[in-house]
């Protein structure tokens, strides 16, 4: 009850606060009259007694200040105060806050992004029940090196029945094909896995059922699974789909069952999410029978789950005695040099993969972002602490302590480090998807990605940790202050604080070595980013739109549409028809799936006609298959002899060669005429070189060129087919028109992947504008630091001897003298730093080497570069501050001591 | 006027002491604790406004705004059955602690 009544005594003082000061004002006037009434009525004469009355109160303000500080609310209402005055005074310099806020509102914000990532990668457990006793299961072959072999499925049934280590083991075989028997046919992922794989993930269809172990039939089940994706968009989330009939590759499926939305396949597939889920016993037909026939290694990888109680090393430790045994028994199959060792590693661990180590090395430097923003505003805050001295040693003589100071300080940091966080969260909520999009390198979608409560608790802690960097280090100042030195005449000059400048200026010169390894970096980047995007790629690049095809062989040999080549001539032949006739379309060509410039491709062996078998064997070239319109519409040139016909397909074997295999094979010697051989020796196939054009790059902008053959597609082709037009106008707009002529050829084909050579070159050259964009961001936002850090010590100095440089210019020191003076000091600390910077940068730039092109990781350009920029960039954050310096009236710099 | 300060700890104790006799204002207060004392007292409204706000908060005394008697409004403070209670509890510590005090000096 009497709780209650300090409560609401409590709330009434804090809401009802001017009727509460009045009522004490009347308490206290009433005790003065009364006191007044006695001493008169004493024989005081009355206006001595008032007098006497208001000494004995002394300040009314102090009494009625110790009155209200007996209540709970006390503490509140002078926090609430310290709250208003510090937000007056961060008000009162707003080029300070808007900077310190910034600066935290990046910092938090980079961290807050970065985290939600590596909180999703690699903290949170994966989605399934028990996802720590999920393994994915590889096999190596230790004695040759080779590593990740994959299964057969007989290798898979012994590891289940045998090793001891699994509840559950589901192979995994991401493929993709060619969807028909929906509105439009495209290309779809799909994956096969085992009949227990959604067993063991725990996963419940939104409709329909998933696999049963009926479904484990000879071959492989017609019941698929379909994603919730594939759903909505292939069928238009057509409640009915149970029981739908699709075609993969003119194969027949049922689908029985539709995927929940959050369900992501564990592993790694082709591209993108598998569409359609198979299963099957995986028996019969073209798969091995018996645990020996080991030759067919079809399943990449397969997802296991542990049997209760078994460790990770345990299962590992089984699986190799498993494999001795293994060993023993078929010693003809896995000879004890091939070291044939299956391997696992948890789930999670195989799907973060590589991106494990950028996340980590991404997350060490958005906080290092973050250190040196907060260094920096705790720079400022020192700064700024010196020019209020004489207001903290005011407030100490009038009676408050150094935690009343520090609180004050702390209270401050802590406004801008919250305001900070709220910009930094809002900047996270567009960085993280930026970030998962734009990655070069694969992140695993298993987990969502977003900001949660963990990813707020990490912030939330990063957000305390800049609020006690940047407050602690200028409260450290305030509690050395001494009051009565800080108050007297001219005691502006700060004693005993040697070490703290020194501690300041090593962390200015820090912020300096750090931007400039930053920014050579970055300079680096981008020189590697101009010289690659100027490397001549042998072909021009621009309005040419480009697609791939996909000519089935589905697993029925009757239903072979496009077994025979001339079947497949026949298909291009008409394809090129109905492209050319696309208006708008300038040329049209088609050419196997591998002739797409940039993408890269392997090699293959051939030999030389009449070469010695030392010469001539080993040799190897990049083999594309055109159609006689590509070297023109790809703009590249010929150098000699002719080009492919429409002519050249049941006639004699002919090929094209490029410059590089031209000069490399016959230097001098003209090639034209020469005879190479394709294919075994008992089986030869040759071709008569013909002509010879200039390089296209296949592999990539920065990749040496290696010697290239081109057959013509009439005479050789293949299954993967990519087509290409040159248009009049924006490329992309042409892709429904080029879709159009593709089914008007065959109505069950379509095209996939199409895009312009213009978007193949900018995703060529993706890793490489990502490390620019990530080292550039970094430079940018630690030069920035660095530069204020440079301001605040200039700042500082200038301060600290206003009274000096007052007495200099009354002496007459001129106004170069004295900026000379002030810029030293600024300009020391930069070179200090940037002599650091050019040493680490020598130290670190090499681990770049991999991402760099045609140039060294010492190149002196971008050391100069770097380091001509930010020594200019500190010049001037030096020259502001020492201005006001030159520009101060030598009398009021003496007179404000 | 000899020892003006009141002993450490006591304010709140005579507070109770005199609030116990009649309900007084602030002024009243200080005025009884004076005159009881003969003088050797003399509370300033410095620590007893603040000691009687700090004791309405603990419960021990409530205040109600009554005229007083040069006809203006005064808070008149009275006690609570807490205050009561706490006045019979320190009424018996003080007599214990100064009857020890008193043994210690005579011997």
């Amino acid at each position: 009850m009497d709780r209650l009544t300090n409560v609401v005594a409590g709330l009434r003082s804090l809401f009802c606060s001017r009727r509460i000061e009045s009522e004490l004002d009347e308490e206290l006037e009433s005790f003065i009259e009364a006191s007044t009434a006695e001493k008169i009525s004493k024989g005081v004469p009355a206006r001595e007694a008032a007098r006497a009355a208001r000494v004995e109160m002394a300040s009314g303000n102090a009494v009625k200040h110790r009155i209200r500080a007996a209540g709970w609310e006390a503490g509140f209402e002078s926090f609430w105060k310290d709250v208003r005055y510090g937000v007056r005074r961060l008000w009162r310099s707003p080029g300070f806050t808007i900077f310190a806020v910034l600066a935290v509102t990046i910092g938090i914000g980079a961290n807050t992004a970065i985290f939600s990532i590596v909180e999703a990668v690699l903290l949170r457990s994966l989605p399934f029940p028990e996802p720590q006793r999920l393994v994915h299961l590889t096999a190596d072959m230790a004695g040759t090196g080779i590593r990740d072999i994959g299964f057969s499925l007989p290798e898979l049934e012994q590891i289940r029945a045998q090793a001891g280590a699994f509840e559950d083991v589901s192979p995994a075989w991401p493929m993709d094909g060619n969807l028909t028997g929906t509105d439009k046919p495209s290309r779809v992922e799909a994956i096969a896995v085992g009949t227990s794989y959604f067993r063991m993930l725990g996963t419940r269809p939104v409709l329909g059922r998933l696999f049963l172990a009926e479904d484990g039939i000879p071959w492989m089940s017609e019941n698929t699974v379909i994603s919730y994706g594939a759903w909505r968009r292939l069928f238009a989330s057509d409640p009915k789909i149970l029981g739908r009939k699709i075609h993969l590759d003119y194969d027949p499926y049922i689908v029985v069952g539709v995927l929940p939305p959050e369900f992501h396949h564990p592993g790694f597939t082709l591209q993108g999410e598998p569409d359609f889920f198979l299963t099957g016993s995986f028996r019969g037909g073209a798969f091995p029978q018996h645990p020996t026939q080991t030759g067919w290694r079809m399943f990449p990888g397969a997802i296991c789950r542990l049997k209760a109680g078994v460790s990770i090393e345990q299962a590992q430790s089984r699986l190799e005695a498993f494999a001795a045994e293994t060993g023993r028994q078929y010693a003809k199959d896995y000879p004890v040099s091939s070291g044939w060792k299956p391997r696992i590693e948890p789930l999670q661990q195989h799907l973060a993969g590589d991106s494990r180590t950028i996340l980590l090395v991404m997350e060490g430097a958005v906080m290092l972002v973050l250190l040196l923003c907060c260094t920096t505003i705790a720079n400022l805050l020192l700064a700024r602490s010196t020019v209020r001295r004489r207001e903290f040693a005011l407030r100490t003589a009038l009676g408050a302590s150094s935690a009343n100071l520090i609180r004050q300080l702390l209270l401050e940091s802590s406004l801008i480090a919250i305001t900070g966080t709220a910009g930094g969260i809002l900047l996270a909520l567009f960085l993280t998807p930026l970030i998962v999009d734009s990655a070069p390198f694969s992140l695993p979608h298993v987990n969502r990605f977003g900001i949660n409560g963990a990813v707020l608790l990490f912030t939330l802690a990063a957000s305390i940790g800049t609020a006690l960097v940047c407050g602690l280090a200028p409260s450290f100042r305030v509690v050395r202050c001494n009051t009565v030195e800080a108050l007297k005449e001219g005691g502006s000059a700060i004693k005993g604080d040697s070490s703290g400048a020194r501690l300041r200026n090593m962390l200015v010169a820090g912020q300096f070595a750090v931007s400039l390894v930053l920014l050579i970096g970055a300079a680096l980047m981008c020189r590697t980013l101009l010289l690659v995007l100027h490397v001549d790629a042998g072909f021009n690049p621009h309005h040419v739109l480009t697609g791939s095809i996909w000519l089935p062989p589905p697993g029925d040999p009757t239903a072979r549409r496009y077994a025979d080549p001339e079947a497949r001539s026949i298909f291009v032949r008409k394809l090129l028809d109905e492209m050319k006739r696309i208006p708008g379309v300038e040329a049209a060509a088609v050419a196997t799936g591998d002739a797409i410039p940039l993408v890269g491709w392997n090699s293959s062996p051939f030999a030389v006609e009449g070469r010695p078998d030392g010469r001539g064997d080993g040799l190897s070239a990049q083999m594309t298959s055109v159609s006689p319109e590509y070297f023109q519409l790809l703009g590249a040139h010929l150098l000699a002899g002719r080009t492919f016909t429409a002519a050249d397909d049941h006639g004699l074997r002919v090929a094209l060669i490029n410059e590089t295999m031209a000069n490399t094979l016959w230097r001098a010697q003209n090639a034209i005429g020469k005879r190479i051989r394709t294919g075994p020796a008992e089986s030869p196939q040759w071709w008569v070189i013909v002509g010879i054009v200039n390089d296209i790059k296949a592999d990539g902008l920065d990749k040496p060129t290696l010697p290239h053959l081109y057959f013509p597609i009439y005479q050789r082709s293949d299954y993967a087919l990519s087509v290409f037009l040159r248009t009049a106008t924006r490329p992309e707009a042409q892709a429904a028109a080029l879709e159009r002529a593709v089914r008007t050829v065959d109505p069950d084909l379509s095209v996939f992947a199409m895009r312009s050579m213009d978007d193949v070159i900018s995703s060529v050259t993706g890793t490489k504008r990502f490390m620019l964009l990530l080292l550039g961001g970094f430079a940018g936002v630690a030069m920035g630091m660095a530069l204020m850090g440079v301001t605040a010590v200039t700042l500082f100095a200038v301060t600290q001897r206003t009274q000096e440089i007052g007495i200099r210019i009354a002496l007459g020191a001129s106004r170069r003298n004295v900026l000379a003076l002030i810029l030293r000091q600024g300009n020391r600390l930069t070179l200090w730093g940037a002599a650091a910077g050019i040493v680490g940068a020598f130290l670190l730039t090499r681990f770049l080497s991999s991402f760099l092109y045609r140039t060294s990781p010492i190149e002196p350009v971008a050391f100069v570069f770097a380091t001509v920029f930010l020594v200019g960039g500190s010049l001037l954050a030096c020259y502001f501050p020492a201005r006001r310096a030159v520009r101060m009236d030598p009398m009021a710099a003496l007179r404000k001591e | 006027m000899g020892q003006r300060d009141v002993v450490q700890g006591t304010l709140e104790m005579m507070i109770l002491k005199t609030l116990a006799l009649e309900s007084l204002h602030g002024y009243g207060v200080a005025m009884r604790i004076e005159q009881v004392s003969q003088g050797v007292f003399r509370v300033n409204p410095g620590s007893l406004l603040p000691a009687l706000a700090r004791m309405e908060r603990a419960g021990q005394i409530k205040s109600e705004w009554r005229p007083s008697e040069n006809n203006r409004r005064a808070k008149y403070y009275m006690l609570t059955a807490r205050g009561r209670k706490a006045l019979s509890t320190e009424a018996e510590s003080w007599s214990r602690r100064i009857s020890a005090i008193a043994r210690i000096m005579e011997a």
